[in-house]
């Protein structure tokens, strides 16, 4: 008997311990495909990546308490629209593959590549995204896939080795990865003719009576190209000044997005890293929590109702027996005890969670409401000017189309 | 005097004759003869203005998912801009004149802009590294995050984009900017990169490249530290 219950104590000491095993796992880097060799400019393609979509479900849009939960802090959220939009950009522009790579509103539609995102789950443990990319022509290189990955521990153990490799880099290498094995699916000719649609997109955007003949929607549903405008057409000259400007718009706005990255960089980083810190210590005492209450109770339960397997005459081996009851039942009661000591901690880690988000957030919000005043600022300006050059294109147009007066119809 | 009674027999005969042009307050007589339409006078060379009803803006439209397809009412209102001019060589001529100077007054609208986002990017700079010197923002331009600052400096010029098609002009070859280093590593103690991670190599490559004395310390300290860190089995 004795025999029996001693590998039962024993485990049951083993695991009331609390004995969780917390591992960090390395993580294996996933770093962007460099450009080996220099891209031809005309097959070189621009991208523009919409600010993300927060991600915040609609349904829960104003429980407090059910997003808290989840980890969603819509203030955090609302910025990281714009910083994990940037962070996607920073890999894509050192990828060496792509053209301009620009984080722009979503207003923005005429370029080779467009990138959106909603973020799924971002907290300073996991990141993960949902990515859509689509060309001018309408071809859809990712649809909606889902890009997750856990924080690279290495990336937080100093502010320099933060502003190195973002904690999620390999999340960033795979999309970047990705976008350039579509790319690579498309040859030459179409890669150049997707640079030629987006043109003539943004053209028949602006003077629909003098571009949309250029283009035409086949049968696959894709936009393709019926016939270049000739090189020295006045109005292609035009055109190609306006879009001068379109790019020094988008180049401003991302300059927006870009300052308000860097001035959050470092709040954010920290932000991150000790919100991972807590939210590890959280979910570590919620497992010992858990554990302890569960073997806990199963302890006292199996000294209550574990059978008597002593012969009546055998005080030795009842005295032993009573004892490793009185053991078990004491040990468990401990154990749920602990538990329930374990939950507390892990409801002071979970605030301590939501109370770094909040001070992230004071500092996030300004920020977030000046960028975005800059910007609706620009493009309302931008939709004007844009309404103008409309009317001023259509006008030219029928200028150059006016028949010449009919002298015989003359008084 | 005999001039100005003359004129106002004429102006009471002519009123009296029911010579109403509408614009009058009285009411017009209900003889259905010469009944002018509105505006009263003709629109002085009115033949020669083109109609600008809208038939142009249909062509071709219809291929193209384009979300305008109001050219044609907003040809009329352009057009009218060009009112003055005769001749349809004239009008077009007035119609780029004024493309071209809102074109300009945008391109000063966006350079203020990039000036303030420069001017702002450079004081950041400027802060994070502390005691700079006024000169050294410039160098803040070469780093990643400070990418607009060249771009900000030619929109002020006033030539936002001229030179190239869209945001070309700025592309940088980023292909070059791989893995790496060249020199820059000081001789003190410094452990070589040959077995550098990819945190470590970054961090090596943005000290090698800082040029700022004081802030390339603290990166060669951060490298330091990181490989000290790494090899110590932090993992």
């Amino acid at each position: 008997m004795i025999r029996r219950a001693t590998p039962l104590l024993a485990a049951l000491f083993a695991l009331l311990a609390g004995c969780v095993v917390n591992d960090v796992r390395p993580v294996a880097k996933v770093d962007a495909v460099q450009a080996k060799t220099q891209i031809a400019e005309v097959e070189l393609l621009d991208v523009a990546i919409h600010e993300f979509d927060p991600g915040i479900p609609a349904a829960l849009a104003d429980d407090v308490e059910a997003l808290d939960k989840r980890r969603i802090y819509p203030e955090v959220r609302k910025a990281e629209t714009r910083l994990i939009a940037t962070r996607l950009k920073s890999t894509l522009e050192t990828s060496g593959q792509w053209g301009a790579v620009r984080v722009v509103p979503s207003t923005v539609r005429f370029v080779d590549l467009l990138v959106t995102g909603r973020i799924v789950e971002s907290t300073g443990m996991r990141l993960s995204l949902e990515i859509t990319a689509s060309d001018a022509v309408g071809r859809n290189w990712i649809n909606k896939k889902i890009y997750s990955g856990e924080a690279d521990v290495g990336a937080y153990k100093t502010d320099a080795s933060l502003r190195a490799r973002d904690p999620f880099q390999n999340v960033y290498a795979q999309i970047a990865n990705d976008l350039l094995q579509a790319r690579e699916r498309l040859d030459a000719t179409q890669r150049a003719e997707l640079r030629q649609v987006a043109r003539l997109r943004f053209a028949a955007d602006l003077a629909p009576q003098t571009f949309s003949a250029y283009l035409a929607r086949g049968a696959d549903g894709l936009t393709h190209l019926v016939r270049l405008p000739a090189e020295n057409d006045p109005a292609v000259a035009r055109i190609d000044k306006i879009r001068d400007r379109d790019a020094a718009l988008i180049d401003t706005i991302d300059g927006y997005n870009s300052g308000f990255s860097e001035k959050l960089f470092d709040s954010y980083g920290g932000f991150r890293r000790t919100s991972r810190d807590a939210i590890e210590r959280e979910e570590r005492v919620k497992s010992q929590a858990r554990t302890r209450t569960i073997l806990g109770s199963a302890a006292v339960l199996a000294a209550i109702l574990a059978k008597a397997n002593c012969a009546p005459t055998d005080y030795a081996c009842q005295r032993l027996e009573s004892a490793a009851r009185t053991a078990g039942a004491v040990g468990g009661v401990a154990a749920v005890m602990s538990g329930i000591k374990k939950y507390s901690d892990a409801k002071v880690a979970a605030q301590e969670v939501k109370e770094l988000a909040t001070s992230f957030q004071n500092e996030a919000t300004p920020q977030v409401v000046e960028v975005e005043g800059r910007t609706l600022k620009l493009t309302g300006t931008a939709e004007e000017r844009y309404r103008e050059w409309r009317k001023l294109l259509a006008g030219i147009y029928q200028e150059e189309n006016a028949r010449p007066a009919d002298p015989a119809v003359q008084p | 005097m005999t001039r100005a009674s003359t004129w106002w027999l004429a102006g009471l005969i002519s009123l009296l004759g029911g010579c109403a042009t509408t614009s009058g307050g009285l009411p017009a007589p209900s003889t259905p003869t010469s009944a002018p339409t509105s505006g009263g006078l003709p629109s002085p060379g009115g033949d020669a203005t083109p109609s600008r009803s809208g038939s142009a803006g249909t062509s071709g439209a219809g291929d193209m998912s384009t979300p305008s397809a109001s050219g044609g009412a907003e040809a009329g209102t352009a057009g009218d801009v060009a009112g003055a001019a005769t001749t349809a060589e004239e009008r077009r001529g007035t119609l780029d004149r004024r493309l071209d100077d809102s074109l300009g007054e945008f391109d000063k609208t966006l350079s203020d802009e990039q000036r303030r986002s420069a001017a702002e990017r450079d004081a950041r700079a400027a802060a994070t590294a502390g005691s700079r010197t006024a000169d050294t923002g410039k160098d803040v331009g070469d780093r990643e995050g400070d990418l607009r600052s060249e771009r900000g400096a030619r929109g002020a010029e006033g030539k936002a984009g001229n030179e190239t098609r869209r945001g070309g002009g700025d592309r940088r070859d980023r292909g070059a900017v791989t893995t790496g280093g060249g020199g820059g590593a000081p001789d003190r103690g410094i452990p070589s990169g040959d077995d550098d991670d990819i945190v470590a190599r970054r961090l090596r490559r943005a000290a090698e490249q800082e040029t700022d004395p004081e802030l390339k310390e603290k990166l060669w300290k951060e490298y330091i530290e990181y490989k000290k860190g790494s090899k110590g089995g932090g993992g």
